[in-house]
């Protein structure tokens, strides 16, 4: 060996102090109270991120966020589900949208899941409602982040159609991994072109027996750190043995799971723990997957669906839910009459029964109550102090029992139940499903 | 857009401290040292990013405040030693932590410090010699030429050595 050879050789071999990384968090920290002081918004949810990243592995090596591939209409098309007879969920493209701006393109499909059969109520219409939010959240960072680089490109001297060169895209996109009659699970991402340094997924494991989320617990038992630990220690050495390259341990590599490590479920029902990029192997080997158990694996072969005690929703908040099922809404206009009509349904049997209670949980606040001295009413403790004798006037209840809700027509305001008086009760999409906004008299 | 360049400076911080741990060891030879360096540069570095052009600027900028600093620490080294005593100069260069005799890399740090960094970032690194002409702010040329000064130093084949 060359002297270089061998100077190169002893420099690869400094050993790395874990409080490299410890003090490098610290000034980084530092550094975000300082840029909050002055007002700029850090995207927290980034950099906490990066931090997490640094605390977990002693000389972290890259905080990435993954990012889905929204492509193209074929892979749309196979995405979006079929539904089969039989069949106990379907995942639907909620929502998608593909658009340009500033020749950045953008590219966004927003799965949501439905039972068929199971009412989960709660559950799934939560779940949903994060999938959208985390989708939504994550295109419009992506966008201002895109729109930053256009102008830091324009500005340093690039041309308009250097950038449209650039064929920036930002794409958000789902993937089913499994789904069959004891599970669901599916993953969201969110990819820039340009960069991999704001990719992001998420991993949704879903049991369709009970409907509830499935954790590493459920499937692998109370010692499923260290099963999954050991498991994948093996398969490390295994595949290092075959020439794969991990990162050691002081250069970051595999330490253990944590207890939110990712993971999908398989076609063998296995949960599959999955790595994000240089998390613990170099960026050539992309998201490293391990199988947990599965055929020449060990314990707990049998896949045990544990159910742990699945929270009963409380009645009101299960009628609402029942009600909507996990249907959401952009605008009234996309309610069909049937749902109108059933929902309208509910509240004049609430408002017949004077059971304010009932009638509250249907409400979107703050909500509008045309009482003199009233107007807007915020909360429901509010609207309880109001109470139920001077909400339900004689000429409420007989507008509304006299009320034809067949065929409501949609307005941007809502659909109105009333006789053709004065009174009524208005409701419409509120946050993407149906509630009531308004009472007038 | 400073927002963006900031952004992608803590994220090139984060993949790459290593490799700047590795750099500030292979010039002070001591853990303390090295950490002190890398330490400082990542403060320095965060607080006046908005010194930074563009993204593609961050690496050979922040290679430079790094260099700086590890050199700043063994001047101050040096003073300390001078003042104190003088048997202890002779072991200001050797690893104390690990207790070593001579190593190769302290033919390295023999050279003028110049030399040393070029060969540093050349080798260790593997840096372009474009980017060490920005991050030592000398010519191009310059570089080309104390590189292969280092190299006769060392007494290494040029050939061998593929520049």
């Amino acid at each position: 060996m060359s002297k270089l050879e061998k100077m190169k050789k002893e420099y690869d071999d400094i050993l790395i102090p874990a409080e490299l990384g410890i003090r490098i968090q610290q000034e980084i920290e530092k550094s975000q109270r300082r840029q909050r002081k002055k007002g700029h918004s850090l995207q927290h949810s980034r950099l906490k991120k990066i931090l997490h990243r640094t605390e977990a592995a002693a000389a972290a090596i890259c905080l990435l966020f993954t990012v889905a591939l929204n492509t193209n209409e074929a892979f749309a098309k196979g995405a979006a589900d079929i539904p089969v007879i039989g069949e106990l969920a379907r995942i639907l493209t909620f929502r998608s949208y593909e658009r340009e701006q500033d020749d950045i393109g953008i590219s966004v499909k927003i799965p949501s899941v439905e039972m068929i059969e199971k009412d989960t109520g709660l559950t799934m219409s939560k779940i949903n409602q994060e999938i959208y939010m985390l989708c939504e959240q994550y295109a419009k960072e992506a966008v201002l982040r895109a729109e930053e680089y256009r102008e830091a490109f324009l500005e340093t001297g690039g041309t308009a159609e250097e950038w449209a060169e650039h064929h920036v895209k930002i794409t958000v996109d789902y993937e089913i991994k499994q789904k069959n009659n004891t599970y669901l699970s599916f993953m969201v991402r969110g990819t820039e072109s340009w960069t991999n340094a704001y990719n992001a997924s998420k991993y949704y494991n879903l049991s369709l027996e009970t409907g509830d989320v499935v954790t590493l617990e459920d499937m692998l038992g109370s010692e499923y750190i260290e099963l999954a630990n050991e498991s994948i220690r093996e398969q490390i050495s295994e595949r290092q043995r075959a020439g794969e390259p991990f990162f050691t341990e002081e250069e970051g590599g595999f330490t253990g799971i944590s207890e939110d490590a990712k993971f999908y479920i398989n076609q063998e029902n296995r949960p599959v723990i999955v790595f994000d990029r240089y998390e613990i192997a170099p960026g050539s080997s992309g998201e490293p997957e391990f199988e947990i158990g599965g055929s020449s694996k060990s314990p707990n072969a049998q896949q045990s669906v544990t159910q742990e005690t699945v929270q009963e929703e409380t009645p009101e908040e299960g009628r609402n839910e029942s009600v909507q099922g996990s249907q959401r809404y952009q605008d009234n206009f996309q309610v069909d009459a049937k749902t109108a009509e059933e929902f309208a349904g509910k509240i004049k049997e609430a408002v017949a029964h004077k059971d304010l209670e009932a009638l509250m949980e249907f409400m979107a606040f703050p909500v509008y109550v045309g009482l003199p001295e009233v107007g807007t009413v915020e909360t429901q403790e509010e609207l309880l102090e109001i109470g139920a004798e001077a909400l339900f006037t004689e000429g409420l209840l007989s507008a509304v029992e006299g009320a034809d809700i067949k065929d409501l027509p949609p307005s941007m305001a809502g659909f109105s139940i009333s006789d053709g008086g004065t009174a009524n009760i208005n409701f419409g999409v509120v946050d993407g499903v149906l509630a009531i906004n308004g009472i007038n008299y | 857009m400073k927002q963006i360049v900031y952004e992608k400076l803590v994220s090139y911080i984060v993949e790459n401290q290593n490799r700047f741990y590795r750099v500030a060891y292979s010039y002070t030879r001591r853990q303390e040292d090295a950490l002190d360096a890398v330490q400082t540069t990542v403060c320095k570095a965060l607080e006046s990013y908005e010194a930074i052009k563009n993204a593609d600027a961050i690496k050979t900028w922040f290679y430079r405040i790094l260099i700086n600093e590890c050199l700043t620490i063994l001047k101050k080294r040096k003073k300390t030693v001078l003042l104190g005593d003088y048997s202890q100069q002779e072991e200001g260069y050797y690893d104390k932590d690990v207790g070593q005799k001579e190593d190769i890399n302290d033919e390295l740090s023999r050279l003028e410090p110049d030399i040393q960094g070029i060969i540093r970032l050349r080798f260790f690194e593997e840096l372009t010699l474009k980017e060490i002409s920005c991050i030592t702010g000398m010519n191009l040329n310059t570089v080309k030429t104390k590189l292969y000064r280092g190299l006769e130093l060392l007494k290494e084949n040029i050939q061998e050595a593929d520049l």
